[in-house]
């Protein structure tokens, strides 16, 4: 699950500086599935990965420098979910009486553990008898969590604008309200400067989760997809249609400006240019001014 | 005159190897005209080499000279320096007075303090020397020494240094100097060749006159000018190194670690913090308490799976890390730091690009765009 996460971030970061009218995301997906395998301690072959897809190695080695280059060459992606696993674990220890509040706010855990079972419950339910219903009103409310995290966080811009931490607690304030404020009762003095900030930042997130779209597109987005598609195709740069044959040309001529799919003839010139400039270079007094109309 | 002649073989002859008699085995420098004689401090009783090799090669005995007895050892016999053995006595005594009491004026807040204490290493030197209390003596020394014995051995270190400061000074002075002679000799040399060839020119001059006055005078003009050219050049080189042994003082005086009275007050300067990576940032968690035990029904496998519990797997480890996770950057809010950061910029440059890709692409559509043109032209 994780290098699917990680794969989407890549594929985000990739196009914050790449134009999709240039590299298409139907061929950097695949480099980013497989760079985030790679990344994420899930490493299969090449070839198997090809193989499964269905395409060539080259097609996915082509862009893989490339994608590595937009990305800036950081491949850590810190996702929320290792997060909502230390919450869940301590919500499921204040159930059990042993769970210790934060430095700052003094609750003894029998207090806390009764304030759980005073907690209000969730919309459209009674409210809770004993601390079996409270551990598995928590449960469910991981597990949604979770399933939040795995869907509209990657969906939306979240990533970029909120920490992980923020990202876990607003998709807890989503799925259960009354409990995420509890937990971060249990984490804050009510006194603190913060809380109310930490709140409102969390209430935006969690406005950001909501608006995300569906995973699975319906019948109208569909129909936008294929025009956009078409429209694609029909203007896309044209200098970078063939990724794995701008990557060969690199491969065998790296003097060649960076595989640009430039013309050989356009190559030859720029490189005699540049002789040019580092003989002048190297001349007593300098290289030739540039002219200013340029 | 035989005695000259029979020193030849033995080279430099020193001090003591005036006698002609060992008083130990009464062999004569007639029979061995190498014969060498040694003292050992703790008697100062001279005798030949081969006494010492004989008597003392196997450990250390009593000294062979009538009503002395001492103890010596090999180790320590050497040959004297002086001719008169009480000097030689007196000069190693207040040597080693001297490596214990090793303050400098410098060191001493008052005139008065520092004649206190030249004062007691006199007596400490007089006592040892005229045998009177010689154990008090030695003992107060030892006491004085192990007290002190810290800043006794940095001002030893001191002294080495300003002592090897001083060598390469010299050596210095001395490469200078050699240089200069040298420089000297060939100019020496290069206005004799001058003189000469004037000398030579004004013959020509004269043997080729064809009645030119001014020619002989000009000639002589010249060779005076290059000369005084010469001679500036020579007093320049003469000021520049004058100039360099100013700029080298020969020891710095400057004031040393001591703890005997009356020293001047010694500031250390503070001792440096131990290196703090985080920058004083505080490694307690902010949010959490940390426990040693949680509940969680997905680790139950990790708890009891050999497969892992072998492999030496902790789950505290395992805490750590969400727990961490969980909370930092919960005080963090990228938009607020993004717009502080935005307005750092300035909102004069309209121009901005929002990314640095986008504004290395800009670059690179701006390159591509000079060079089209460059085609068309």
């Amino acid at each position: 699950m994780r290098y699917q996460a990680t794969a989407v971030q890549y594929l985000k970061r990739f196009y914050l500086t790449n134009s999709p009218m240039t590299y298409h995301p139907k061929e950097i997906m695949q480099t980013a599935v497989y760079l985030a395998m790679k990344a994420e301690d899930t490493f299969h072959s090449v070839r198997s990965f090809a193989e499964k897809l269905d395409v060539t190695t080259e097609s996915i080695l082509a862009s893989e420098f490339l994608l590595t280059q937009g990305l800036r060459f950081t491949f850590d992606v810190r996702h929320p979910f290792h997060g909502l696993e230390g919450g869940f674990m301590e919500l499921l220890a204040f159930t059990n009486g042993k769970g210790e509040a934060g430095p700052g706010v003094k609750k003894s855990p029998k207090e806390t553990r009764e304030e759980m079972l005073d907690m209000s419950p969730p919309p459209g339910k009674s409210k809770a008898k004993d601390i079996k219903e409270i551990v598995i009103r928590c449960q469910t409310a991981h597990g949604k969590a979770k399933e939040l995290l795995k869907t509209s966080a990657l969906l939306t811009d979240a990533y970029f604008l909120y920490s992980p931490s923020q990202l876990w607690l607003s998709t807890l304030l989503i799925v259960d309200e009354p409990l995420a404020r509890f937990y971060l009762d249990t984490k804050l003095p009510l006194t603190s400067e913060v809380k109310p900030k930490i709140f409102t930042v969390l209430r935006q997130c969690a406005e950001m989760l909501r608006s995300s779209p569906a995973t699975q597109p319906d019948k109208e987005e569909k129909k936008e997809l294929k025009r956009i598609q078409k429209k694609l195709e029909q203007c896309r740069n044209p200098q970078k249609l063939d990724l794995v044959a701008i990557n060969r040309a690199q491969k065998r001529d790296p003097d060649m400006n960076g595989g640009d799919g430039l013309g050989e003839t356009v190559a030859k010139r720029r490189k005699l240019e540049r002789e040019q400039s580092m003989k002048e270079s190297e001349d007593l007094f300098g290289p030739v001014l540039a002219d200013k109309k340029g | 005159m035989s005695r000259s002649m029979q020193s030849n073989g033995a080279g430099p002859r020193r001090p003591g190897d005036r006698e002609d008699i060992c008083p130990v085995c009464k062999s004569t420098r007639y029979l061995n005209p190498e014969m060498r004689f040694l003292v050992n401090p703790e008697c100062y009783h001279k005798m030949c080499e081969s006494c010492v090799d004989r008597i003392f090669s196997q450990g250390p005995a009593a000294c062979p000279i009538a009503g002395c007895a001492r103890t010596l050892r090999k180790q320590r016999f050497r040959q004297q320096t002086f001719e008169d053995l009480k000097i030689e006595r007196e000069v190693d005594i207040r040597r080693r007075v001297a490596t214990a009491f090793n303050c400098q004026e410098s060191d001493f807040e008052t005139l008065l303090a520092y004649n206190n204490y030249l004062e007691d290493m006199e007596v400490a030197t007089f006592n040892l020397l005229q045998g009177v209390d010689v154990d008090a003596t030695e003992r107060k020394l030892a006491a004085f020494a192990a007290q002190n014995a810290a800043s006794i051995s940095a001002n030893n270190a001191k002294a080495t240094e300003t002592r090897t400061a001083q060598h390469a000074h010299t050596a210095a002075q001395k490469e200078q100097a050699r240089l200069n002679r040298a420089g000297a000799t060939r100019a020496d040399v290069a206005s004799m060749a001058e003189r000469e060839e004037a000398h030579r020119e004004a013959i020509d001059a004269v043997a080729n006159a064809k009645d030119e006055p001014g020619q002989k005078v000009v000639l002589l003009k010249k060779s005076t000018a290059r000369r005084t050219a010469a001679e500036k050049a020579r007093d320049k080189q003469r000021q520049q190194q004058q100039q360099q042994q100013l700029q080298h003082p020969g020891d710095s005086t400057d004031h040393e670690i001591y703890k005997i009275q009356g020293l001047k007050p010694v500031i250390h300067p503070p001792p440096e913090k131990a290196y703090d990576p985080f920058g004083g940032m505080a490694h307690t968690p902010v949010y959490y308490t940390l426990q040693s035990h949680y509940e969680h029904p997905w680790l139950d496998r990790a708890r009891t799976d050999p497969g892992i519990v072998a492999g030496g797997y902790d789950l505290r480890e395992y805490y750590h890390r969400t727990m961490l996770a969980a909370f930092a950057g919960l005080g963090c809010f990228i938009d607020e730091e993004m717009g502080e950061k935005e307005k750092g910029r300035g909102e004069g440059d309209d121009k901005m690009v929002a990314t640095e890709g986008a504004a290395m692409a800009a670059a690179a559509a701006a390159g591509a765009d000079r060079a089209a043109r460059r085609d068309v032209l």
